[in-house]
């Protein structure tokens, strides 16, 4: 009996010596444990800039509503006090509180209004947190084919945000904090491991302004020709940036707007005519015509005569035979014509000449999802692929790829790699510019000369590309009216044709400033031709950006202005400023509009698809 | 001159523990409230006044007994109080907890002397011994009674008498061991007689075994019916105990551990809240935040006392559930350290080894029997909940004698005290009335 108690008592002792002196550490450690919570400080996500500084897109103050379900008491007069607040379903909200464990979203990156008045109900287990959300001052579709987007937990998807996520995100620190046993943080209690580094800022070629405009005269033109969709850019010639890249497209609702793909970049089409003016810089640059070497164009050219493979070319709108120079073949964009010329070039060179331009090769902008186009090899070509290849069908580029080409041409043959990232800016202002490639040299300056000239021709009056022209300046251009393949034919089941209208250009022609590119899917009615769905909106586009870009007009505009020089330039410079002044006018009013339609959808915005 | 001695010692001891408690009541009110406790000398008037009326009593009605059992009674006593006067006020404890904690003890005082009044010989115990057990049966049963029954924890070992809750079971288990006791000493030579074996174990007539399978049977219905595990386990083991002794058959001993297993794991495999037990004892840390909370925070509380502890008023033994009852423990070990954990410890093996002495020295079978008894029930009560907080045992609610917060558990630990203290008087009156014979006869 005595040595049971003294063994229970031992035993006892011993036990009690165990967890007080040889191993409190576990326990005091597991305590630690239960109460040490680690916590990611997020960092600032970098704002992505224009060319001049102003904000693309930035992270705002938003605050998260979370539940530690534990602490909900009453789940259903939670919900019920919350429902309105944060306008999701009271069901919802009851779901997320009764759920199992410390942790459920109620609604996310709410504003700080909303979050305050959610404080304000004081409710049991209902608290907030920061949690910032990406934004676009200007409005929330603005620029988003070229910015992308994030997913709302700030991580980049898409476009630049996808792109330069990594840049942008910057590096999390960890913030060490105690935790009371009802899951809030004890005061005095915690202490930041590692501060949060932000992100950096990428800087873009993009002119906010330019990219508004062009944006906004897009959605009308899209509306106007009731086309399915359109593509702009415009670049600096000379240094190869971007100035403006827009998509838009008309969604499932029949409403046009800007759409998340960047297709100048993403999307490979058949260009049609525009890239005539590659074929005949291939001839010139080979030496095998000249400008002015006339020849008779005829109405049709029928090839492989008499075998199963023959196929008829002709020029629409056109009766009779011509005696006709690559001049007039341009201007009136004969497909005949330069068939005949093409057949001189040769498959080799033809499929030389439009590598070097760059068609089928990456434009070295690594922009996410985007495409190299299509150029087959010429020994996959047909007996119909140089004649087809020759006036813009049979092969595909993407638009910024035909910019890139007629850039080239308008920098007197050099090819300057695009643009679209300047550098990026670190939060202390150190600024790391983007890689510049080398410009290379694809046609001689003498070639590049004769084809600016050429498409100067084509927007002059009595080309197919009059509407192009634009006051006080000479405008390079070309109109294109390609064929849209509908399930692998020219012609959908009712026996129509669907076009790809666009006009290429650079201006002014004598010392090429800005070239554009306007393609317009699909415009309906008698608009359905580069030279009127695609080179009035290219006219537009073209003045508001010489305009913006302050560049003074190069030629006398009118030839019956008997006034002295002087009198002229101060008439034009108040007609400039006049103009410029309505056109800012219009734009803020444009800004106030989206931002205030942006506000209203505001709630639903972060739900959307990329459309 | 044998009685002046002891009681003399009894006298210096209880003054010792009164100034130990008076010195811990000073430093838990620094501690926690950074004053001296306004009441300080009236505290100690009352403390020695108390004291030394239990002390006087026991000079006169029972002088010869053994001097240590009340001075540690006192100190285990004094230092619940200390921290129960320490914990009143901080969170989760409500009500005078320290006013009705001295009330009761007072009551218990008045109990141990009424006690020594009215039980003059223990011999006179074993007569009543059935009635006594009906009565602790009936105590035992008491709280399944509906309308003065009361579910409080979860265990059903309450019942209401107008404003006062008591434990019934508490005044059973005394009654319980006078009844085995008297049952023991009238059958245990029939319970002695081996008659069939099983293996290398001889068994008494299976008629004889009847008690064993009783007592065996109650303490699960006491599990089941009442969810006291701590009390089915201290009459289990009573019972186990004073059957061994009586007999002096270790075989007994086999048979019960082996019933006992059985329908441990019997209603471990049955009964939810058996289950629930087990696992908490095992890992506490996956339920941290319900049922095992209990037993992680006193796991904290004993590992941040450490050694010399956090010093009294100066820990957080209040996060416990019930500290200032069951778990008082777990306060003591954050507050006073392992020093004072094992202090405790000791008073209760120092206690127990006077009653083992007591029942050595007393005359009677039933005297020595019930000496054990009593003695077993203070040590399996004391084993059984700090072995539970300290994780050696699956934690069972029960109090920790002298020390935790209830007026039952003090009345009747007082009661035991002074059976125990007569019993003592009495085996050693015996032996200075033969020394006093035998020194004329010389």
């Amino acid at each position: 009996m005595v040595v049971v108690l003294v063994l229970g008592a031992v035993g006892l002792g011993y036990k009690l010596a165990d967890i007080q002196l040889m191993h409190p550490d576990r326990y005091i450690a597991y305590g630690e444990s239960q109460r040490l919570r680690d916590q990611v400080l997020p960092a600032d996500r970098g704002p992505i800039l224009d060319r001049n500084g102003l904000v693309l897109s930035v992270s705002d103050a938003r605050q998260t509503i979370y539940t530690n379900p534990r602490l909900v008491a009453d789940p259903r007069a939670t919900a019920v006090a919350l429902s309105p607040v944060l306008s999701v379903n009271v069901d919802e909200l009851e779901a997320q509180l009764s759920r199992d464990g410390h942790f459920a979203y109620l609604k996310r990156q709410v504003d700080d209004e909303t979050a305050a008045a959610v404080e304000a109900l004081e409710l049991d287990g209902v608290f907030s947190i920061d949690e910032p959300r990406r934004s676009n001052p200007v409005g929330h579709e603005f620029a988003r084919s070229v910015i992308g987007r994030t997913d709302v937990d700030n991580v980049g998807i898409s476009g630049i945000e996808g792109m330069y996520d990594e840049v942008l995100t910057g590096t999390p620190g960890e913030l060490a904090f105690e935790q009371a046993i009802t899951g809030e943080a004890i005061p005095t209690g915690e202490y930041v491991l590692q501060p949060a580094v932000a992100g950096d800022s990428v800087q873009l070629t993009l002119d906010q302004t330019l990219q508004f405009e062009t944006e906004r005269q897009l959605l009308e033109q899209i509306d106007a020709t009731c086309s399915n969709s359109g593509v702009v850019v415009i670049q600096e010639t000379k240094t190869g940036e971007i100035l403006a890249m827009a998509t838009a497209a008309r969604g499932d609702d029949g409403r046009v707007r800007v759409v998340g793909e960047n297709r100048a970049l993403t999307w490979s089409y058949e260009p049609g005519s525009i890239a005539k003016p590659l074929t005949f810089a291939g001839v010139f640059e080979a030496g095998l015509g000249e400008v002015n070497e006339y020849q008779d164009v005829p109405v049709e050219l029928t090839m492989f005569a008499d075998s199963k493979y023959e196929k008829t070319f002709s020029d629409e709108h056109r009766w009779e035979s011509k005696w006709w120079s690559p001049v007039e073949i341009l201007r009136e964009s004969s497909n005949v014509g330069t068939i005949l010329w093409a057949q001189r070039l040769g498959e080799d060179r033809l499929h030389g000449t439009l590598s070097d331009f760059g068609i089928g090769q990456p434009t070295g902008l690594d922009f996410p999802g985007e495409s190299n186009g299509s150029l087959t090899p010429t020994d996959e070509w047909s007996g119909t692929s140089l004649p087809t290849i020759a006036f813009g069908q049979g092969f595909a580029a993407t638009p910024m790829q035909m910019v890139q080409a007629y850039s080239t041409i308008a920098n007197g043959g050099m090819s300057v790699p695009p643009r679209l990232v300047q550098g990026t800016l670190s939060a202390s202002g150190e600024f790391s510019p983007a890689p510049i490639g080398e410009p290379h040299r694809v046609i001689s300056a003498e070639t590049a000369e004769k084809v600016t000239g050429m498409l100067t021709a084509v927007v002059e009056d009595g080309g197919t590309g009059t509407y192009a022209q634009i006051h006080g300046y000479r405008t390079a251009g070309k109109t294109g009216t390609a064929w849209k393949p509908v399930n692998g034919s020219y012609r959908d089941e009712a026996g129509n044709r669907h076009i790809i209208a666009s006009f290429a250009g650079f201006l002014p022609a004598d010392d090429p400033l800005i070239t554009i590119l306007v393609v317009m899917d699909d415009p309906c009615g008698d608009l359905d031709t580069g030279g009127r769905a695609a080179a009035p909106l290219f006219a537009e586009l073209s003045r508001y950006t010489l305009l913006h870009l302050r560049v003074p007009p190069t030629v006398e505009t009118s030839a019956t202005d008997q006034n002295g020089e002087k009198a002229r330039t101060a008439e034009e410079i108040e007609a400039e400023a006049r103009e410029q002044a309505d056109a800012d006018a219009a734009l803020e009013a444009a800004l106030a509009e989206r931002a205030a339609e942006e506000g209203s959808t505001d709630g639903g915005s972060v739900e959307d698809g990329d459309g | 001159m044998m009685s002046r001695v002891r009681r003399t010692t009894e006298l210096g001891l209880i003054i010792l523990g009164a100034l130990i408690v008076v010195a811990a009541y000073t430093l838990a009110s620094l501690g926690s409230d950074a004053v001296i406790p306004a009441n300080l000398l009236p505290f100690l008037g009352i403390v020695l006044g108390l004291l030394l009326f239990a002390h006087l009593a026991t000079r006169r009605l029972a002088p010869f007994a053994d001097g240590l059992l009340l001075p540690l009674a006192a100190l285990l006593n004094g230092i619940g109080y200390v921290m129960i006067a320490r914990l009143a006020g901080e969170r989760g404890v409500s009500g005078d907890l320290p006013g009705l904690q001295a009330t009761w003890t007072a009551l218990g005082i008045a109990a141990y002397v009424g006690t020594l009044l009215f039980v003059p010989r223990v011999r006179d115990l074993q007569r009543y011994r059935y009635s006594i057990g009906v009565v602790g049966i009936v105590l035992l049963l008491l709280p399944l009674f509906p309308i003065i029954g009361r579910n409080i924890f979860g265990a059903r070992i309450w019942i209401s008498i107008g404003p006062v809750n008591l434990q019934p079971g508490e005044f059973a288990k005394i009654a319980l061991a006078i009844f085995f006791a008297g049952y023991l000493v009238e059958k245990r030579d029939l319970l002695r007689v081996a008659t069939w074996r099983i293996g290398p174990l001889w068994l008494p007539e299976p008629k004889h075994l009847g008690p064993v399978v009783v007592a065996w049977g109650f303490s699960l219905v006491v599990m089941v019916f009442e969810r006291d595990l701590g009390s089915s386990l201290l009459f289990f083991a009573l019972f186990v105990v004073l059957i061994w002794i009586a007999t002096e058959r270790i075989s007994y001993l086999i048979i019960s551990l082996v019933l006992f297993t059985g329908g441990a794991v019997a209603a471990w495999s049955t009964f939810g809240h058996v289950k629930t037990r087990v696992n908490i004892w095992r890992n506490p840390w996956d339920s941290y935040l319900g049922e095992g909370r209990q037993l992680t925070e006193s796991s904290f509380a004993l590992a941040d006392g450490g050694l010399t502890g956090t010093g009294l008023g100066l820990g957080t033994p209040e996060r416990i559930d019930v500290v200032e009852s069951d778990f008082i423990f777990a306060a003591i070990g954050e507050e006073l350290g392992l020093l004072g954990g094992t202090a405790v410890i000791l008073c209760y093996l120092l206690f127990a080894g006077s009653g083992l002495r007591i029942a050595v020295r007393a005359e009677g079978a039933f005297e020595k029997l019930l000496a054990v008894g009593l003695t077993t029930l203070m040590a399996v009560q004391a084993f059984v909940i700090i072995g539970g907080i300290i994780r050696i045992v699956p934690l069972t609610g029960i109090t920790l004698p002298f020390v935790s917060y209830g007026g039952s558990s003090l009345l009747s630990n007082y009661v035991l005290l002074a059976l125990l203290v007569r019993t003592s008087h009495e085996a050693e009156t015996r032996t200075v009335q033969s020394t006093a014979h035998a020194v004329p006869a010389a």
